[in-house]
């Protein structure tokens, strides 16, 4: 506990606010593939002391090609129930393969291509489905996979810079992000590990009022992964951040047992 | 702030025990105010907006009509769209307690920005009053007359003033002077019909009426039919001609006619508009005089610390099943359950009484040899810091010592190293916390040691200064409800503040148009920090960088810096550790870049000298602390200011046989701030860590590098960023970072 008092302050230094990059980006993939349903909890290194053990990456591991990160990806993104028990998929539920949203001159979202240094990236699309009076709570998980942790390190950075460049984002038509702030968390226990945080509001033509808007982003060597939650009328706070934390800790311990040395 | 009675300036108070701590949804952070009617909050909504949530008491709300008049108000409020009227963002007229949520400005009143900093300059005033009268004709346009145009409820912010608490809850026939919150001072801006209470008389030139009592009060400080007794007041409204002594002259005849005493003769809030900022274009980044400025930069440092993460989030439960793998995500920084758990060991530990370090045993025993510790990184990378830090407090004890030889006591100094390392900081820590002599800690070095050390002092109620470490939520923290810094004292601005001074340091140059900042993330929480200050700084300035942000594993600086370049800078600040600063200068001078570069703390100090040789030539270095050399012959100083430099450059001589390190005479200072209370407190009573941060938070000290105080929450008061200029290999002193912008020719 004493040792997470550090990241406590830090965790806590947030402002306000939110993104989503991932949502621009849809049309096409459809339900080709389901994630693993693997079970971090059980499968994860249980570390008894409060100490925790630095993070190993197992060279052997690092996926090489194309299709390496394919399987790598599909096996970390999270799918409706890393997400909580009322999700469910949304259609198309994975993003087309080969997209790549970019973040243009006039702050708008648009469709780009894969980056040389992406050997694979994909977004899964899952949703609270609107009921009893509620906004559908709209969520996207990306994972993606780069060369070298150099390039994935390269995209972390620039995660933030677009956040100080357009703090005003068009994520598409009727959907925009406001006062984004970012914030980026220190190198963890070790070099292989880096996460960021970025807060804003949400406005949706189809929702009465600004709306909360979180993006969360790992680095786990050569993979980043990113959980988003784009908040909706009816729906609290408690619950995004619930819902963010979940799927992102399912996505990090994935992405550990999968590149590390002691799984 | 409080539309119901003005705060004290950054009067964000904690909450009181009998405070709830949700509203419909709003989780409250702390009290903006309180009056006869109920409490206006800091709250955060769900989606992690700020929110100023002000609650009706059961009692008024019960008052028969109160809440048809209360729902009719609140959504006429909705109509009312200005962007310098602060928006109604939620509101229950049913609810037991009614309550209306607007959104929330960090920065002060017109009411605490005049007593603090006395009357604005004509210019401001005629943006202020253009603005708020634009407000005021977006109120009536809604069908509303606000009815307490005042001082309270006009908030200043960096873009513009904000009008709030706009016609709410006014009861037909009841005048604000008869609610109970009304507080001397205010009184002063009704206009006759609302003191003759002439129900049917009050309209829109009522408000036209108010806004000129606001002018009036803006230009010369003074309310124009004064203050005192109410009655007094309301008849010299109704009666007198207002005292307009110190207006200026060309806003006399206007000002004359706001305030006739026929309502049907004063001018509409929309003519005001146009009249006051004829010429003035719009508003503009620099409206504002700077000290008032500085208080918004403060008041929005303080913001951004505050704590949005719910402690309901799940993990919470010890017993949940996914809790060992979820661990490593919580420790990364989302925690949740980490916040909750944390939060409420602290919660504990503030309860306890002050039964000695350990909690075994009962107070302190009068004794006559007590201790000053020294935490600091002695070998570790910030070696050289950490070692002039030792010296400093090492030659303050000794003078102490030397001067009191014994009564009423002597000071020892007990020495900790952390070795800058995280991992042993704690421990560190508690090799003086556990230690019944040690009264007050010097320290810590860096950040990070830090971070790791703070709970051991928090958990003995232990006093520690640091002259080193910027870390924003070692001070700025605890406005949610949880526990406010009642241990550091900062001799330093936070990495946010002095960012902001480094960001108007540039526009000492005035051919600067276009800065790349540049962010690297190395140290993270250093330059995240002192990234959002100079966003912030520069925008007052009026200045759009270019931001940049690259890994801290990044060493290609020719082609980062390149880009930079070709992106059309014209300046260059590393918001960044030493090594990459390094490598930037090179880059920069290879590539033939002329502009001026400037950096800030992570880098001020001997080694960047000699690890970038001469590519730091013409480097602007803005730090913490002063060189007591260049102090002591620096002419602009007082010879009384330059007399306690040059006893300290003495004694350190001396003492040591050099000149000193930076940070030594600041190090020197905070501890001799310490030993002088000790000295003068201990003849009144037994000396104890008890209420001991409290006391030293309120000292007023004058040292050999000039003077400290501190605000409530532990910060230092004032600039405290000093600009160095590296010339022939040396820092030269260029004198304290600009206290605002400097206006572009």
């Amino acid at each position: 506990m004493r040792d997470a008092y550090g990241r406590v302050l830090r965790a806590a230094a947030v402002a306000a606010g939110g993104l989503l990059l991932a949502g621009c980006s849809s049309g096409g993939g459809g339900d080709e593939a389901k994630p693993s349903r693997g079970t971090p909890s059980a499968s994860g290194t249980a570390t008894t002391s409060p100490t925790a053990r630095a993070f190993t990456l197992d060279p052997k591991k690092a996926p090489r090609n194309a299709a390496d990160a394919k399987r790598l990806a599909l096996a970390i993104v999270a799918g409706p129930d890393d997400w909580g028990p009322d999700f469910a998929k949304r259609t198309p539920f994975l993003s087309a393969p080969g997209s790549w949203p970019v973040l243009d001159a006039n702050c708008e979202w648009e469709v780009g291509a894969l980056p040389r240094s992406v050997l694979y990236s994909v977004t899964a699309y899952s949703e609270i489905p609107a009921a009893g009076g509620k906004g559908p709570l709209r969520v996207a998980a990306t994972v993606t996979v780069h060369r070298t942790a150099a390039d994935a390190d390269w995209e972390m950075a620039e995660t933030l810079e677009e956040a100080l460049h357009c703090p005003d984002q068009q994520l598409r038509q009727g959907e925009r992000i406001t006062d984004l702030q970012s914030l980026g968390v220190p190198y963890g226990s070790d070099e292989n590990l880096d996460t960021l945080m970025e807060r804003g509001s949400y406005l949706a033509d189809a929702f009465k009022g600004p709306q909360s808007y979180s993006w969360y982003q790992l680095r786990i060597g050569q993979v980043s992964v990113a959980a988003v939650v784009k908040g909706a009328p009816g729906r609290t706070r408690a619950e995004s951040d619930d819902a963010q934390i979940r799927a992102s800790a399912t996505m990090q311990e994935r992405a550990k047992n999968q590149l590390g040395a002691q799984s | 702030m409080s539309p119901m009675a003005d705060p004290e300036p950054g009067a964000l108070q904690p909450l009181l025990p009998a405070d709830p701590s949700t509203i419909a949804g709003y989780r409250l952070l702390g009290r903006l105010g309180a009056g006869g009617m109920g409490v206006v909050y800091l709250g955060r909504t769900e989606s992690g907006e700020l929110a100023a949530v002000k609650v009706t008491l059961a009692d008024h709300a019960d008052q028969p009509d109160f809440r048809a008049r209360f729902r009719r108000e609140v959504e006429a409020a909705r109509r009312v769209v200005s962007p310098w009227a602060v928006p109604v963002t939620g509101a229950d007229p049913d609810a037991p307690e009614p309550w209306m949520a607007t959104a929330f400005v960090p920065g002060p009143s017109l009411g605490e920005a005049v007593r603090a900093h006395g009357p604005l300059p004509e210019r401001s005033v005629r943006i202020l009053c253009g603005a708020v009268a634009r407000a005021l004709a977006a109120v009536h346009a809604a069908g509303l007359v606000h009815r307490d145009v005042k001082p309270g409820n006009v908030l200043l912010a960096v873009d513009g003033p904000r009008l709030i608490d706009f016609g709410i809850a006014r009861a037909t026939g009841e005048t604000a002077l008869t609610a109970t919150d009304m507080v001397v001072g205010t009184p002063g801006f009704l206009a006759p019909e609302q003191a003759e209470a002439r129900t049917d008389a009050i309209g829109p030139p009522a408000d036209v009426f108010a806004l000129g009592c606001l002018l009036a009060y803006a230009t010369t400080g003074r309310p124009p039919f004064g203050s005192g007794a109410v009655d007094a007041l309301m008849y010299r409204t109704v009666h007198d001609e207002p005292d307009l002594a110190g207006v200026p002259e060309d806003l006399l005849p206007f000002l004359a006619a706001c305030l006739a005493k026929n309502p049907a003769d004063r001018p509409a809030a929309e003519e005001i508009a146009d009249r006051l900022t004829e010429g003035i274009p719009g508003t503009s980044a620099d409206w504002l005089p700077a000290p008032v400025v500085t208080t918004i930069a403060e008041r929005s440092a303080a913001m951004l610390a505050l704590p949005d993460i719910d402690a309901t989030a799940p993990g919470t439960d010890p017993a949940a099943p996914a809790r060992t793998s979820r661990r490593g995500f919580l420790l990364l920084g989302a925690g949740a359950a980490v916040i909750a758990a944390g939060g409420g060991a602290f919660a504990l530990l503030d309860r306890r009484d002050d039964t000695g370090a350990d909690g075994k045993h009962p107070a302190p025993k009068p004794r006559n040899n007590w201790a000053i510790g020294v935490l600091a990184d002695l070998s570790g990378p910030a070696r050289e810091i950490g070692r002039a830090q030792e010296r400093g407090a090492r030659l303050a004890v000794e003078r102490f010592n030397a001067v009191h030889k014994g009564k009423p006591f002597t000071l020892e100094l007990k020495v900790s190293d952390d070795r800058g390392e995280r991992t042993g900081a704690l421990a560190a820590a508690r090799r003086l916390t556990t230690d019944p002599s040690v009264l007050a800690v010097l320290g810590p070095t860096s950040d990070d040691t830090g971070i790791a050390a703070l709970p051991a002092f928090e958990e003995a109620g232990l006093p520690l200064l640091t002259t080193s470490a910027g870390y924003n939520l070692f001070t700025l923290r605890g406005e949610s409800g949880g526990a406010p810094n009642t241990t550091v004292l900062r001799a330093i601005p936070n990495h946010f503040m002095a960012s902001v001074y480094l960001a108007w340091s540039t526009t000492l140059l005035p051919q600067i148009r276009r800065p790349g900042v540049l962010q690297e993330r190395t140290d993270d929480q250093y330059s995240w920090q002192c990234n959002s200050g100079a966003r912030f700084g520069f925008k007052q300035a009026g200045i759009k960088p270019y931001f940049r942000v690259v890994p801290g594993r990044a060493t290609d600086y020719r082609s980062i810096i390149g880009e930079m370049i070709d992106s059309g800078i014209d300046a260059y600040v590393h918001n960044g550790v030493r090594s990459t600063a390094v490598l930037a200068a090179r880059a920069l001078k290879e590539l033939g870049f002329t502009g001026p570069r400037f950096t800030g703390q992570h880098v001020f100090g001997p080694e960047f000298l000699k690890e970038a040789g001469s590519d730091a030539e013409g480097w602007f270095v803005c730090a913490p602390v002063m060189d007591p050399v260049q102090r002591a012959a620096d002419p602009k100083e007082k010879a009384a200011d330059r007399k306690l430099t040059q006893d300290f450059l003495d004694a350190h001589s001396k003492r040591y046989g050099t000149t000193p390190a930076f940070y030594t005479g600041e190090s020197f200072d905070v501890v001799d701030l310490v030993t002088s209370w000790l000295a003068t407190s201990a003849a009144k009573g037994p000396l104890s860590r008890k209420g001991l941060w409290g006391a030293l938070r309120k000292q007023k000290h004058t040292g050999a590098m000039g003077g400290y105080q501190f605000q409530d929450n532990g910060e230092l008061t004032g600039i405290g960023t000093f600009l160095y200029g590296v010339q022939k290999g040396a820092y030269k002193y260029l004198g304290p970072a600009p206290a605002e912008p400097q206006k572009k020719a």
